[in-house]
């Protein structure tokens, strides 16, 4: 009884601080600064035009799409200074652009256990800013920057920057730097968000350890992924689709080690996935097809396994600047294997080797691009199938698939 | 007939003049590439360019890419050129560039480096966030150590 009693008392003690007019606090500032801990803050269906709104006690600031705190671009609009806030459901919009500080619609500034949920963000520079923020879920939200055609100077929507343990998961960005940027960001989720027509990089992280991501879409940024200077990252069930620009990649990898590249659709990128100083990455069940390249791996990678992708409809298959290769690549579906199965184990006979002379003086005189699909390449091409001598040699797939897996 | 010797010694002369001539160009932001690190270039007030003597350009993301690439170069440069935090997209010479590295100024790669085209904004700057402020000789002839500060070695 005591316990119910003692709840009760609790409950009752949370207050709902209704805001707009007409209710007894007509702005979001003196809300705020009406509230106890643990209240929730009401905004009603209306314009509220107010800036630098700083939270400083736990509590829920919510109300509806129609409730909409704009900055009529100047600083930044909600700063959460306090443990265990949640803001859900309202719109932000309008925070003007500086070149010194990094604006935002929402900051979270060196407190954990945020929630950030079913948001919209309109034109704020900056979306979603957590920096030294552990525990933080911002989920189902809505960023958009400024039309992306015009206007070349914005911040990314979801911005981390020094956080532990975030979940970050099914929202939309686009007209944004980055869609999502993490920066030193360790143990974190990354789920099924949609990022497109950002101008750099769909997601991007930076220094970042331990992080996974799954299930998210990459159509039409920059780039679709960056994952640089990072470590055990894991990159699952997702698609880069659409990244096109002569410095576009579906995924970018430079400078990362241990991770997993599995199960992802990579179509119509310049190149699929662009390699540098990669290592120990298991890259398997992947399907990559009609792009430019399907996998650019520098002479700097190593120990990387290459097993079971289907490359199909891709004008390279593999390219690389180096003769040597110290990574794997087995039992893989190439759509250009001339090869034949006479034990019909299901396997090619004769090993595979992906690497064009072609591909190969491309990386070496990009302008030589020029001559794709000429009658002069192709015999080039033939010529170092049968006798290699400027490709690499051990860069092969001895046990190539004649059917492409069913992914 | 006769003419045609002619023309391609004029094709010639205006291949070679175009291939000579050494000189910077902007950076395309959003469109172009940085040479070290592969990122887009997007934000004006990093971003780095290097020309060699023999007129190849080079676009950098960050100041830092530019002296990693230059410190594992063997090129000579006839420009090199960086935006600042006061006058945005703009590439001026990195020999009337002041240097502030401060922790509360992050830059694109890590390396908490910021350009200013004068002294005072980049003291100023100093004032406010913290720091130290570099010419360019120094930067350059102390950045492996001032990364390796920088990485808590």
């Amino acid at each position: 009884m005591l316990l119910i009693a003692s709840l009760l008392a609790h409950s009752s003690l949370a207050d709902i601080i209704k805001v707009g007019d007409g209710h007894p606090y007509s702005s979001v500032k003196e809300g705020l600064e009406a509230a106890a801990p643990f209240d929730t803050v009401l905004l009603a269906d209306q314009t509220f035009y107010e800036i630098n709104l700083r939270i400083e006690k736990p509590l829920t600031l919510t109300g509806t799409h129609q409730s909409i705190i704009d900055g009529e671009l100047q600083d930044e609009i909600l700063v959460i200074a306090a443990d265990s806030v949640v803001v859900s459901g309202i719109t932000i919009q309008n925070v003007g652009y500086s070149f010194i500080k990094d604006r935002a619609g929402i900051r979270v500034e060196e407190k954990d256990y945020a929630i950030i949920e079913n948001c919209r963000l309109f034109n704020t520079f900056f979306g979603i800013y957590l920096q030294k923020s552990n525990h933080t879920i911002v989920r189902g939200n809505l960023i958009e920057g400024s039309d992306g055609s015009t206007e070349t100077y914005t911040g990314n929507a979801i911005h981390l920057w020094y956080c532990e343990e975030a979940l970050i998961e099914d929202n939309i960005t686009r007209f944004h730097r980055d869609g999502i940027y993490l920066e030193f960001v360790n143990h974190s989720q990354v789920n099924r968000n949609v990022s497109f027509r950002n101008i750099r990089y769909g997601l991007h992280f930076m220094f970042s350890n331990h992080d996974d991501y799954t299930g998210n879409t990459f159509e039409d940024n920059g780039s679709g992924v960056a994952v640089m200077f990072s470590k055990w990252i894991n990159m699952r069930h997702n698609k880069f689709i659409n990244n096109w620009g002569s410095a576009s990649f579906g995924l970018l990898l430079k400078e990362i080690y241990d991770g997993e590249l599995s199960n992802n659709l990579f179509e119509d990128n310049t190149t699929a996935i662009h390699a540098e100083g990669a290592n120990r990455i298991l890259i398997t069940q992947n399907i990559i097809r009609n792009n430019g390249w399907a996998l650019k791996i520098m002479g700097n990678c190593f120990d990387n396994r290459i097993t079971k992708n289907n490359f199909m409809g891709n004008n390279f298959n593999v390219a690389t600047n180096s003769r040597q290769t110290m990574d794997t690549y087995e039992a893989n579906y190439w759509d250009d294997y001339s090869g034949y199965d006479l034990d019909e184990d299901g396997f090619g006979d004769v090993p595979h080797r992906p690497v064009k002379l072609f591909a190969y003086i491309v990386e070496r005189v990009p302008i030589s691009i020029v001559m794709l699909r000429s009658l002069f390449i192709e015999m080039i091409n033939v010529a170092e199938y049968i006798i290699p001598s400027l490709t690499p040699e051990n860069l092969a797939d001895s046990i190539p698939v004649l059917e492409p897996y069913q992914l | 007939m006769n003419n045609i010797p002619n023309y391609t010694v004029i094709c010639w002369l205006l291949f070679c003049s175009i291939g000579c001539t050494v000189s910077t160009e902007p950076i395309v932001y959003g469109q172009d590439g940085c040479h070290y690190c592969k990122m887009g270039i997007v934000d004006q007030r990093y971003g780095a360019e290097l020309v060699t003597d023999k007129g190849k350009i080079m676009k950098f993301d960050a100041i830092e890419c530019m002296i990693n690439h230059q410190q594992g170069s063997k090129d000579t440069f006839a420009f090199m050129v960086v935006n600042t935090l006061d006058r945005p997209a703009q590439l001026r010479s990195v020999d009337s560039t002041y240097f502030l590295i401060s922790k509360k100024l992050p830059s694109p790669m890590g390396m908490y480096l910021t350009g200013f085209s004068t002294h005072k904004l980049a003291t100023q700057a100093q004032e406010e966030y913290g720091g130290d402020i570099y010419a360019w000789d120094e930067l350059y002839e102390q950045f492996a150590t001032i990364k390796r500060y920088l990485n808590g070695e």
